[in-house]
């Protein structure tokens, strides 16, 4: 629990976030002034295709960049304090685990072979909640059965090949868990999850943000899951931040030409094939980024302008900056 | 159940029973290990010999017919017979006492060489892996130096210089053959770090040498332990080759590399003492390279679950 903070209060505030990857083909823009503030006790799903920089803004919060990107510019505040400009040690025994947690993508391999279920979980019970043995193992089987993993007594002693992947992935959820943080990150942690799974995951997740005031950044390109989860959403492309809003609106009225299209390209599975819209071309490479607003050479609104000038995240009127887009014509599109 | 029960008879048969032993019989990593170990032929029989020499090397006071130290003149350069099984050497001492004792001596260096040269590379191809950048290099480097180096030169020339015996001899193979571990070590290393797990683990907040130490090392073990067996016959035959150009143990300790050196002085007429040495040599090296490659092939995890 945060103290000091109210439900809907700034919890992360992420200001002009700005990431270069150096490779040997140039370098990578990947993220374009990141814009995104996540409130305490919310559900904030940020969305987008694959390569837009989810996972690299994800992996900043936790200073687990790897060792080629440069940060440009910018501000993580958590809690008001600048992430970007703790040392190692400090992010290390204050930030990571104890504030902020993270479920990784592949459960497959998000499991240390040597040791047991159990071993692993017990490894964040002892370092954040209890460091006595005995009471530790307890905690570990509670944290297990919480997330519905059947005869935990049998999963702890389990090395993780024995475990399916949606077992594992559990495990994985559980030992983030346990940690006991304020807010938690989950990179796209249903996509390796059966849909019957996939659903009785988010009813968890949905039941321990109730429960204990967790707050939850949710990672996806699933926009089903998000309009189930998600109070708040943020849609990234290319490297920038194309709109934010509360779930209802997003999906209602979205107002950039972008999540228009991601929204209508989703296939029900009534849609006829050739019923569902597609967003013309593809994701562009983010060494040779496009000019002004990178979404402009895909978008059947754009005009001059918006190969020249960068939009900036504006509020949508009436909506008391809640939800915020960034698109030069965004009153235009229909 | 409660139809099964009744349909197999309810006396015989506890069910709840047999539930507890079933769980108790999963198998663990180590029985899947020993399971593939088992296909492999000759590295049981590798491992068999090891036994054996282990048995005997622990046992020499017992088993060995003679002193080895023991001489006798007038019955020098003997011919294998009933009193001494294999023959005795040119001072008379029977060579199946000699050998045994010195089974002792090869084990003892062969284990110690690769403890040191095993630490070394193993902490060095760690450091290498996960520290990366110029720390990598640099050590990378020394690697690429110390292979590059003769182990027989460096060997003697160091032996020599810190005055010969059986420690300096130690000292130079384990200080030039470390190159292998840490090679490995890095490379496994270099393959963990993409591993999901390892991201976790800093995600919850462990430190750099709890990583290094819970998930690094125990995931490197079964490579290690792989090469140690395979490093082992090479660093008894470097041993044994610097013995047998007189540095390391010295006379009259019984070791091999002494025993093949007085032996091939008369091989012309009298071959049974370098022959017999010489395969007592070719056995422990073979041995030890079948267990390794069946070890490799049994803990290799890219051919897990296939045969």
């Amino acid at each position: 629990m945060v103290e000091g903070l109210k439900l809907g209060e700034p919890l992360m505030v992420i200001e002009d976030l700005k990431i270069d990857f150096l490779t040997e083909e140039g370098t990578v823009k990947a993220l374009d002034s990141i814009n995104l503030t996540v409130r305490k006790g919310e559900i904030h799903g940020l969305i987008g295709e694959t390569g837009c920089g989810k996972s690299v803004t994800s992996l900043t919060t936790l200073g687990l960049l790897d060792d080629n990107a440069r940060i440009q510019g910018g501000h993580i505040y958590y809690r008001e304090k600048d992430l970007l400009k703790m040392k190692e040690k400090k992010l290390r025994r204050h930030i990571r685990g104890n504030e902020i947690s993270m479920i990784f993508q592949n459960p497959v391999s998000s499991l240390n072979p040597v040791y047991t279920a159990g071993e692993q979980v017990r490894e964040s019970v002892v370092l954040y909640q209890d460091k006595n043995k005995k009471r530790a193992r307890q905690i570990v089987l509670d944290e297990l059965d919480r997330v519905k993993l059947p005869d935990p007594e049998d999963v702890y002693e389990k090395y993780p090949h024995e475990l399916s992947g949606g077992m594992k992935q559990r495990v994985m959820i559980a030992m983030m868990l346990a940690c006991n943080s304020n807010l938690l990150i989950a990179d796209e942690p249903t996509t390796a999850l059966d849909v019957s799974i996939q659903a009785q995951f988010i009813k968890v997740l949905k039941v321990l943000q109730e429960k204990n005031d967790l707050t939850i950044l949710y990672i996806t390109h699933d926009m089903a899951v998000v309009s189930e989860i998600c109070d708040r959403v943020t849609v990234m492309y290319a490297g920038q931040i194309v709109e934010t809003a509360d779930v209802h609106d997003l999906f209602k009225d979205p107002k950039h030409p972008y999540t228009r299209g991601l929204i209508h390209s989703v296939p029900g599975v009534k849609t006829a094939i050739e019923d569902f819209e597609t967003i013309p071309g593809t994701v562009p490479r983010l060494i040779n980024p496009p000019s002004g607003c990178r979404f402009h050479p895909r978008c059947e609104y754009a005009k001059k302008k918006c190969s020249k000038v960068k939009p900036t995240l504006e509020g949508v009127p009436g909506k008391n900056d809640k939800h915020v887009v960034s698109c030069h014509f965004w009153e235009e599109v229909e | 159940m409660e139809e099964d029960q009744s349909y197999f008879g309810t006396e015989d048969i506890d069910i709840e029973q047999e539930i507890q032993d079933l769980k108790k019989k999963k198998t663990s990593q180590m029985e899947l290990v020993w399971l593939r170990f088992k296909r492999n032929k000759l590295a049981l029989i590798g491992t068999a010999i090891l036994f054996l020499l282990i048995f005997v090397a622990i046992f020499a006071p017992i088993l060995a017919p003679y002193d080895p130290l023991e001489t006798n003149v007038a019955r020098r350069r003997e011919d294998p017979s009933r009193d001494h099984w294999l023959g005795t050497d040119q001072l008379g001492r029977d060579l199946l006492s000699r050998l045994m004792y010195g089974a002792r001596i090869a084990l003892f260096i062969g284990l110690i060489i690769v403890g040191v040269s095993g630490g070394i590379g193993v902490t060095l191809g760690l450091l290498a892996g996960t520290i990366g950048g110029w720390v990598d290099e640099v050590i990378m480097r020394v690697v690429d130096a110390f292979m590059s180096f003769p182990v027989l030169i460096f060997g003697i020339a160091f032996a020599v210089s810190f005055g010969g015996g059986l420690y300096p001899v130690i000292m130079a193979v384990g200080l030039i053959t470390w190159t292998q571990f840490a090679r490995v070590t890095r490379g496994d290393v270099l393959a963990i770090k993409q591993e999901q797990y390892i991201e976790g683990a800093r995600a919850i907040g462990e430190s750099r040498f709890s990583i290094i130490t819970r998930y690094f090392l125990p995931n490197v073990l079964p490579s290690i332990i792989v090469v140690a067996t395979i490093q082992m016959p090479s660093a008894i035959l470097y041993s044994a080759a610097l013995n047998f150009l007189g540095v390391g143990v010295e006379p009259p300790t019984p070791s091999w590399g002494e025993m093949v050196n007085a032996g091939s002085r008369f091989m012309q007429f009298r071959p049974n003492m370098v022959t017999v040495t010489g395969l007592a040599i070719v056995v422990t090296v073979l041995a030890f390279n079948f267990m390794g490659d069946g070890l490799r092939d049994a803990l290799d995890p890219v051919r897990r679950g296939g045969r």
